[in-house]
């Protein structure tokens, strides 16, 4: 049994669980549901002790882990399989498996009969067999997968967590795991999992929990719920910021991007869309549905398999470095501000100057006073704080870092403009801020690209939203606020409308 | 992320703490190169004459040029140890070609032969993409494999009296004067240039500098191709000081390089320092040296002393950034 009480965590002023209860009986498979960013990922860490909560309690049978740690959760029988792989990727099967296990303590897992035996016992209890020898980071991702769960199972967990598990296995596996979690459900181990996908979870799960924004919305029985009611639940109504009414394109607007048929990997499978000079489009979808992935193939940060992209009426051509994209005049504020985004240990008025070659004269020489006196203007525009060009970019917050990454590509004086996630982590006062910032660029006829994993964000500023799933566009629908459901029904891909492949 | 949490304050910043450290962390290793200046001074009465103090940054040039060189490419992210072998390379070769070409012919040819070596460098760290310590590390080895091939082994030598220039004394020795020159004009392309900019970019976070249409590869090969040239000029100071070359010369210049831009301040993670800390981390090692050598002190404990320093120094950055987050 499992029971987590009041669970509460922020990071930084983001806050991502509130005091949410949740309680998983022993022979019970129990699945947490929510929109993307609803803290259900945040929610099963803690429970195996990879995350601190801030607040709460977390208890297996009645007793209370001892300290929040993987290795306090794992005593207590508990296990999880995150999102993430954590195989050691050069590694052999059987040596991932006993990873931190006891059963050998000295000498290799590879002879050791006793391990061979325990793992040829699992595979044959579980149903799904790995070679024992292969090395991890020869398996394909579905087994790698595969090997996670047998990970946690070679312990006999007392409870088992999976985050989204069958998100990168075929059909066919996917339905053996379900089988294979039954079958622990009935020999008395409490599962609890993620999923995405809701006929997945009607079928397979006794208890559905739904989050939304951090918050418990309700738990109950698997028989009480349809797929209706579970998307009704996970959307809801949320109370939001203000959203100026839109200024809509003119008609005759012409279109400054167009992408072809762009294909890479199987993350993108074929996505053509155009955006009109002054519109903003939105990208609405599940995390992991290729949104961002799509985007970087616009730029040329990825180089994309196939298709071709037609920048502000210029030639089709295919991607391959965003210098081109950006003398185009197709920019792209990415997703991850600190990773892909901001240069933290410089100052502000560097990070502005960075991808504006034509702030500085002949050699690109300068002295430090003229970038901070190009970057004041764009500081008071953006109202950017502390309003010093010399200030640190890694010391600022993160709305104000926001602004910054925003401000260094609207100062490239873009005809097309991806955001990627552009509020994600930061306050009200910098969200509003980078909306209107938004909104101002669309209506100087700069064409918007808008990618966002929150529904409110995309139906209050976009003109347009299209639908991804699974790499593909599965629905295109105006910007109203009464196409929410529509959207999320597509997103998720529930049985019926939307998924008209 | 959710609306619903709504009546937070935005959050406030409080940029106190940063400029402070920033100050200190500025003026903390002049104030260190001014102490010990003043503790010679008081200590060793022959510290202060004209003739050391010249004698100081005459023997520190070669080591300073390395290490501006060097901060350059610390500033990219990257490392180059293969400075020493460019170094004894270049200098054998200005010996073997004075004969042919002359003095000022042997000098650009060798720092030619010094910028394309690590133009060589920078090809395969930037079109190979093999980590940078591993790459200059193993060309280090190739290069003083050719400087060792073409003495086969000897120390070359010339007689033209005209090689020695670097010795010649116009108020600083030639050697000073060619060291004062680089560190100005490195020192003004990293600081004030597009270029410089761009390696402070590539070394605090090359994903954001790509994406925001950096060439990076082109910085790369550039800024290994700069640090050839520099240990190639440094080279060719110490063949014309002792008017010979041979292939043992460098050992220890790639290190001592790196080590001069930490002592000075220059983060080994990329993305912050200056050449002017190159210089005044040099300058430090070389006021040991010389004050080891004023104050009669026994010299064993030198390396010991300049172990710790450069130990205090990484400390000191690692703190400084932790405390940043």
């Amino acid at each position: 049994m499992l029971e987590l009480q009041n669970i509460e965590k922020a990071y930084g002023p983001a806050r991502v669980l509130d005091g949410v209860t949740l309680l998983a009986r022993p022979g019970q498979i129990h699945a947490v549901l929510g929109e993307n960013g609803a803290g259900k990922s945040t929610l099963v860490k803690i429970a195996a002790g990879l995350v601190r909560p801030d607040a709460g309690l977390v208890a297996v049978n009645g007793d209370p882990l001892k300290a929040f740690t993987p290795r306090a959760a794992r005593e207590a029988g508990v296990e999880i399989v995150t999102q993430e792989l954590t195989s050691v990727p050069a590694r052999t099967v059987l040596e991932n498996v006993f990873l931190g296990h006891r059963v050998v303590a000295v000498g290799s897992v590879q002879r050791s009969k006793h391990a061979r035996q325990r793992f040829a016992e699992v595979c044959e209890e579980c149903g799904f067999s790995l070679p024992g020898d292969a090395i991890a980071a020869d398996l394909s991702i579905a087994d790698r997968q595969i090997l996670e769960v047998l990970r946690c199972l070679i312990r006999r967990p007392k409870v088992l967590i999976l985050d989204e598990p069958t998100s990168s296995l075929d059909e066919e596996r996917a339905h053996r795991l379900r089988v294979l979690l039954r079958r622990l459900s009935d020999a008395g181990t409490t599962v609890l999992f993620i999923s995405h996908f809701l006929n997945e979870v009607l079928e397979t799960a006794d208890w559905v929990t739904v989050l939304r924004d951090g918050r418990l919305i309700s738990s109950g029985p698997t028989e009480e719920e349809t797929e209706a009611s579970l998307i009704n639940k996970m959307v809801g109504r949320t109370l939001s910021v203000l959203y100026a009414p839109k200024t809509l394109p003119p008609a005759e607007a012409e279109t400054v991007l167009e992408a072809n048929d762009i294909w890479w990997g199987s993350a993108v499978r074929g996505v053509s869309l155009h955006v009109r000079r002054g519109e903003i489009v939105g990208l609405a979808g599940l995390i992991g549905a290729g949104r961002s992935e799509f985007a970087r193939c616009l730029v040329g940060a990825a180089k994309p398999d196939r298709g071709t992209v037609r920048i502000a009426g210029g030639p089709p051509i295919r991607p391959r470095n965003p210098r081109r994209a950006i003398s185009a005049g197709l920019v792209m504020v990415p997703e991850d501000r600190k990773q892909q985004g901001l240069v933290l240990g410089r100052s502000v008025a560097e990070n502005l100057a960075l991808s504006k070659p034509q702030t500085s004269g002949h050699l690109g020489f300068a002295l430090p006073r003229r970038l901070e006196d190009a970057a004041r203007d764009w500081i008071r525009r953006a109202d950017i704080r502390p309003a010093s060009p010399a200030a640190v970019v890694g010391e600022l917050s993160g709305g104000n870092q926001q602004k910054v990454l925003l401000s260094k590509w609207l100062a490239c004086g873009p005809k097309i403009l991806i955001v990627d996630e552009p509020t994600r982590g930061v306050d009200v006062g910098a969200k509003a801020a980078i909306h209107e910032m938004l909104a101002q660029a669309a209506a100087s006829g700069v064409g918007v690209l808008l990618i966002s994993s929150e529904l409110e964000e995309l139906l209050g500023l976009a003109h347009r939203i299209v639908v991804f799933r699974k790499g593909e566009v599965v629905d295109e629908v105006e910007g109203e606020a009464s196409e929410r459901e529509r959207i999320m029904t597509a997103a998720f891909g529930a049985a019926g409308m939307g998924a008209d492949e | 992320m959710s609306d619903v949490t709504a009546p937070e304050q935005p959050q406030e910043v409080t940029p106190t703490r940063g400029p402070r450290i920033r100050a200190t962390r500025d003026l903390g290793i002049v104030v260190f190169l001014v102490g010990i200046f003043a503790a010679l001074a008081i200590a060793a009465p022959s510290f202060r004459t004209s003739g050391n103090l010249s004698n100081i940054v005459n023997q520190m040039s070669m080591q300073g040029i390395a290490a501006c060189g060097a901060t350059l490419t610390i500033v990219s992210g990257g490392f180059d140890l293969s400075q020493g072998s460019v170094y004894a390379f270049c200098a054998i070769l200005s010996v073997m070609l004075v004969h042919t070409f002359g003095v000022l012919g042997a000098f650009v040819i060798a720092v030619l032969a010094g910028l394309g070596l690590g133009a060589i460098n920078g090809a395969i760290i930037a079109l190979g993409r093999v980590n940078s310590f591993i790459a200059t590390l193993a060309t280090s080895y190739v290069f003083l494999g050719f400087a060792t091939v073409i003495t086969q082994g000897n120390v070359a030598t010339t007689s033209n009296q005209n090689f020695m220039v670097m010795n010649n004394t116009y108020g600083l020795t030639v050697a000073s004067w060619v060291f004062i020159a680089i560190a100005v004009l490195l020192g003004i392309l990293l600081a004030y240039t597009r270029f410089g900019r761009g390696l402070y970019a590539i070394g605090g976070n090359p994903e954001a500098a790509r994406l925001s249409g950096i060439n990076i590869s082109f910085y790369r090969i550039a800024v290994f191709s700069i640090s050839g040239a520099c240990a190639g000029a440094a080279g060719i100071i110490a063949a014309s000081q002792a008017g010979s070359a041979d292939s043992s010369i460098g050992s220890t210049l790639a290190l001592l390089a790196i080590a001069s831009s930490v002592v000075g301040g220059v983060s080994i993670l990329g993305g912050q320092g200056a050449v002017w800390r190159a210089v005044v981390g040099a300058l430090i090692l070389e006021l040991i040296n010389n004050g080891f050598v004023l104050l009669n002190l026994n010299p064993v404990y030198e390396d010991v002393v300049f172990g710790l320093l450069v130990l205090l120094a990484v400390g000191m950055d690692q703190l400084l950034r932790r405390r940043r987050t």
